[in-house]
């Protein structure tokens, strides 16, 4: 199973659940597995092993946090996996409005790619991005530049 | 992670199916769950009606194949079936409903059961009060030296197909009983 290809699996579901009835078997089954994990994470709280480190770890791997995601079971808060999502990139949360718009500040210049996706895939709850991204300074020297060069 | 592979499989689990949308039997216009019925006076059949084709058939003296099935219900003061006419009756259970009908001119009673309504011989001689229910759409239905209403015909099968879900042994048991308890309770507060 370590090379199990969970990303292959979930686009397989992608193409095979069409129609009413294979989308209601995916329901139940999916309803059944999630019901085990959240037995799962009440059993680690009861027995006290849920700790910030084990929430850290289920946090930091990808499949986890998807199907944690998939039944709105994630021990974090939407906040804090935008932060961390959003780590090494050179945008910041600036805030996630209860309706769901999540504002981010970047700097001025292109627009950093594929935040979005990031975003979607550790935060469903996000609706809407809205970035705010102030206007470049310009140097006054370049202005002059190109009044020289029309002229 | 770049992407969001488990997109689909996150859908599917959050979205839940909505229920099946009630539609009137007539034009299919949706209609909210507490819609009127009309009786289909060839087939008995009750048919759930949104409020503008509920409304062509309220006239109980036009010739139409469909009849409007009204919403009232009176509360019938002292005993309405006296013990003789329960005995004559010859119906098990100590509840049943009786119309007329307006096609064969006559009142039948049914009573309720594991199987649904079935039907009673009715006593030769008609009871004077049956004069004053509306034919095809209303029922009496009474309980066995208890009380008893003048009810919309859904009300009664609306009774029936719960007893029936609800019925063990002979009598019904008691969560028949204690159907029919509330049942009539919640007729008591419909009376006018």
């Amino acid at each position: 199973m370590a090379s199990y290809d969970w990303r292959s699996a979930a686009a397989r579901i992608d193409t095979l659940a069409t129609g009413e009835q294979a989308e209601e078997l995916v329901r139940v089954v999916a309803d059944l597995y999630g019901a085990g994990l959240e037995r799962i994470l009440d059993l680690l709280h009861e027995q006290g092993a849920f700790t910030d480190e084990v929430a850290a770890a289920f946090a930091g791997d990808d499949l986890v946090t998807g199907l944690l995601l998939v039944h709105g079971l994630h021990p974090h808060e939407a906040t804090t996996r935008i932060a961390a999502a959003l780590t090494g990139t050179t945008a910041e949360l600036v805030e996630l409005t209860p309706d769901g718009v999540c504002r981010l500040r970047i700097p001025p210049g292109h627009r950093p790619h594929g935040l979005e996706q990031t975003i979607e895939a550790v935060a469903p709850e996000v609706t809407r991005i809205e970035f705010e991204q102030p206007a470049p300074v310009i140097p006054v020297s370049s202005l002059f530049s190109r009044v020289a060069r029309t002229s | 992670m770049t992407d969001s592979p488990l997109r689909t499989l996150r859908r599917i689990a959050r979205s839940r199916p909505a229920p099946p949308e009630e539609r009137c039997d007539m034009c299919t216009a949706p209609v909210t769950a507490d819609h009127s019925h009309v009786v289909d006076l060839n087939s008995r059949r009750l048919l759930c009606a949104c409020r503008p084709c509920y409304l062509l058939f309220t006239d109980d003296h036009a010739h139409l194949r469909y009849r409007a099935v009204p919403d009232r219900v009176r509360r019938l003061e002292g005993p309405v079936l006296d013990e003789r006419t329960w005995d004559e009756l010859r119906i098990p259970v100590g509840l049943a409903f009786l119309l007329r009908h307006s096609g064969q001119d006559r009142t039948v009673a049914f009573y309720p059961g594991p199987a649904g309504a079935t039907e009673s011989e009715l006593p030769a001689a008609d009871l004077p009060f049956l004069a004053t229910l509306r034919p095809d759409v209303e029922a009496l239905l009474a309980r066995r030296g208890r009380d008893a209403y003048v009810v919309p015909i859904d009300a009664c099968y609306e009774l029936t197909g719960r007893l029936r879900t609800l019925w063990r042994g002979f009598d019904g048991g008691q969560q028949a009983h204690a159907a029919v308890d509330e049942f009539f309770a919640r007729l008591a507060e419909r009376a006018s």
